[in-house]
Order: C-alpha cells, then sequence, then structure tokens
C-alpha cells in the first residue's frame, strides 16, 4: 500500500543524485529489499512503472530489485539461519539473543547514469550564453 | 557524445522520512515532550482506549493527541469531548502517517506547549504504519482480543518494531479462543524486549496500569538525558 510513497521519495533521491553529478538521466538503477521490510516487491516494481511516467530523470531506466532473505544471527550459539518464518528466536539453540543481519533492507544500490560529455559542450558552446 | 558513469550507494529509501522522524524526536524531547506512536488494525479500539485513559493522566500531565485518519475529524472531536487537546491530521486517502505531516503541525503542537506527552494515534493499519519512524520514543501496538491470536506472524514488522504490545479487550477473553500466552510467546519471538499489558476500558485498573508504564518511561528517558 505504501510502495508508491517510498517510489516518489526514491525518485527525489535520483533526481538529486542526477543533479548532483551533472547527469542528464538514470539509465538503471537497483534496489535491495528484504523480506522484512514490509514492501511487496511486484507491488514496488509496478509502482516505480507508474510513477517514473512523470519523472524525466528515471523515465526509461532499467531496474533491477534483488530480493534478501531473513537471515538471523544468533549471539548465543554463534549460528547463522534463514528461517522461513518471521521468529527472532535462534532455531539451532532456542536462544533469543538473535539479531537480523539481512532481510530488513530497503536500499538505493548500484545507479548508473547518462552524462553529457564535457568536451562535446565544450565544442557546442553553452547552451543557454552568460548572463 | 554522452557517457555512462556507475555510481555505488547503499541509501535507505525511507532517509528522508528518518532524517525528519530523528529531529522531530530531538526536538520535542528536549522540551520534555514523550512521543507515543499507536499502532493497529481498524477498531482494536485505540480511541476508546485514549478516550478513558487521557482523562486521567491528564491530571498530572499536559497531553495533546494527533489523530491521523483518512478522511474525517470524527476520531479527534471525540477525544476533544473528554476534554483533551487533539488536533486532526487527515492523510487524504493515504494508509500511514509520514515524519514531515507531524513536522508540518510543529506550529500547531508548540502553541500551548510544551507537552509532557504527545500521543500519535497512526491510521487503522498494522502493515504501512510500522514502516514509518514518526518521530516518537514508544511504539504501541494494540491487539483486540476480537481480531484472532494469529496477528503477530501476520504482521511481523509491526511487532517486531515496538516497544509495547496491549492486548486490547480482555473482557471478551471468554467468548473467543484467544490464548493470550499464546498471543505473547509469539510476540516475544518477534521482539524479545517487548512489554506486554492487557487492557479492558472495563477495568480503571488496567488503564491505570498502562499509564503507569507510560509515565515510568518517560520518566526513565528523561532521568537519562
Amino acid at each position: 500500500m505504501h510502495e508508491v510513497s517510498l517510489v516518489i521519495g526514491l525518485a527525489h533521491q535520483l533526481e538529486s543524485l542526477c543533479e548532483e553529478h551533472g547527469a542528464k538521466r538514470v539509465t538503471r538503477f537497483e534496489l535491495e529489499v528484504g523480506s522484512m521490510s514490509n514492501v511487496v516487491p511486484g507491488l514496488l516494481a509496478e509502482a516505480i512503472a507508474v510513477v517514473s511516467e512523470d519523472v524525466d530523470a528515471i523515465r526509461d531506466a532499467e531496474v533491477v530489485i534483488h530480493e534478501i532473505a531473513l537471515e538471523i544471527h544468533c549471539t548465543s550459539c554463534g549460528g547463522v539461519t534463514q528461517p522461513e518464518s518471521f521468529t527472532f528466536g535462534c532455531p539451532l539453540c532456542g536462544s533469543t539473543a538473535v539479531r537480523a543481519e539481512k532481510g530488513e533492507e530497503l536500499l538505493l544500490r548500484n545507479v548508473e547514469l547518462e552524462i553529457d560529455d564535457v568536451s562535446d559542450d565544450m565544442r557546442d558552446g553553452p547552451s543557454v550564453p552568460p548572463a | 557524445m554522452s557517457e555512462l558513469r556507475q555510481v555505488h550507494l547503499k541509501e535507505n529509501l525511507l532517509k528522508a522520512n528518518d532524517f525528519v522522524a530523528n529531529a522531530i524526536r530531538e526536538r520535542l524531547g528536549a522540551q520534555g515532550t514523550f512521543v507515543v506512536n499507536l499502532l493497529s488494525s481498524p477498531g482494536s479500539g485505540k480511541t476508546t482506549l485514549l478516550e478513558k485513559a487521557l482523562p486521567r493522566l491528564q491530571k498530572d500531565f499536559r497531553v495533546l493527541v494527533l489523530e491521523g485518519d483518512l478522511e474525517t475529524e470524527r476520531d479527534a472531536e471525540r477525544i476533544r469531548k473528554v476534554g483533551v487537546r487533539a488536533l486532526q491530521l487527515t492523510t487524504g486517502g493515504a494508509c500511514h502517517l509520514e515524519a514531515h505531516q507531524i513536522q508540518q503541525t510543529y506550529d500547531q503542537i508548540e502553541k500551548d506547549g510544551p507537552w509532557d506527552f504527545v500521543f500519535i494515534e497512526n491510521v487503522g493499519n498494522l502493515v504501512c504504519p510500522a514502516s514509518y519512524d514518526l518521530g516518537e520514543h514508544m511504539r504501541t501496538v494494540l491487539l483486540s482480543v476480537p481480531e484472532g491470536e494469529d496477528k503477530p506472524p501476520k504482521y511481523p514488522k509491526a511487532f517486531h518494531s515496538s516497544h509495547q504490545l496491549l492486548i486490547t479487550k480482555v473482557d471478551l477473553l471468554e467468548h473467543f479462543d484467544f490464548r493470550v500466552e499464546e498471543v505473547e510467546r509469539m510476540a516475544r519471538e518477534l521482539q524479545p524486549e517487548i512489554e506486554i499489558l492487557q487492557t479492558t476500558t472495563k477495568s480503571e485498573e488496567s488503564i491505570e496500569a498502562w499509564l503507569d508504564s507510560l509515565r515510568t518511561a518517560r520518566e526513565r528517558l528523561f532521568a537519562s538525558n
């Protein structure tokens, strides 16, 4: 349900990234979505398709969504497990002294930007004359 | 000619929300305001609990309620009727509150402040609100007896991210197949540190026990600062 709000925020993040690098647009970006993040990857992809139609910087960008499974580390027995269901107990020793090492991600990772070649700009001169 | 540049990042998609939430927590915390974010499904009894509890809390503390609702002013009006200040935040159909919506009401919040407690009643929904930090010091999730005992594993993030679980409407236990110990076990599997209380608006002691836990949590937070 909140995927669209997330994607609007993501679009802003990508627009600022373009600005920062003087890029024309984003050609590709990767997201990491943990199984505990409360985000449904399919809905996220749909929301990106809808929102990006209205955002020049990401309109035709390729999107890659990596789904990250929950991974529990137990601080008592040192075990690392990938439980099917969301339990914060160690399936090996039963201890509750565990932490989720993976599975809570909601991250923007690698981004590919298209940047106008500087030497080209110099050849053509600035498109807007200096004030 | 143009070139492609690879940028390697590890940026949280909720970065902007979390930044604002931390600012809210610090700003209100500096004024001695303890912020509670209430999460639950629709109909679990958030508003009813506040109606019963807050007039009591208000005897010794300054209390404000922020009501998150899709469209209406109904809940805020119910709170005002029992003599407690309430601001309505309508989300215009959105399924959750975000930190910037709290930030936008700073002026109204601070106008008659400082407050000892601010309660944010989130939109009734156990999914989306769980992802959004609103700058609260305590997140409280409510689960009412008629909803059934299977909610914690169905909505793990809501329970995992909460400090406190209130099992509400426990006066109805005899009518439902709802095992309190089973719910407690499932909730602790998701969040071993979670504090669990049982409430019913039929019992003043259960309301008072909840208020005690809030007073203690507030005292502990501000004593350590």
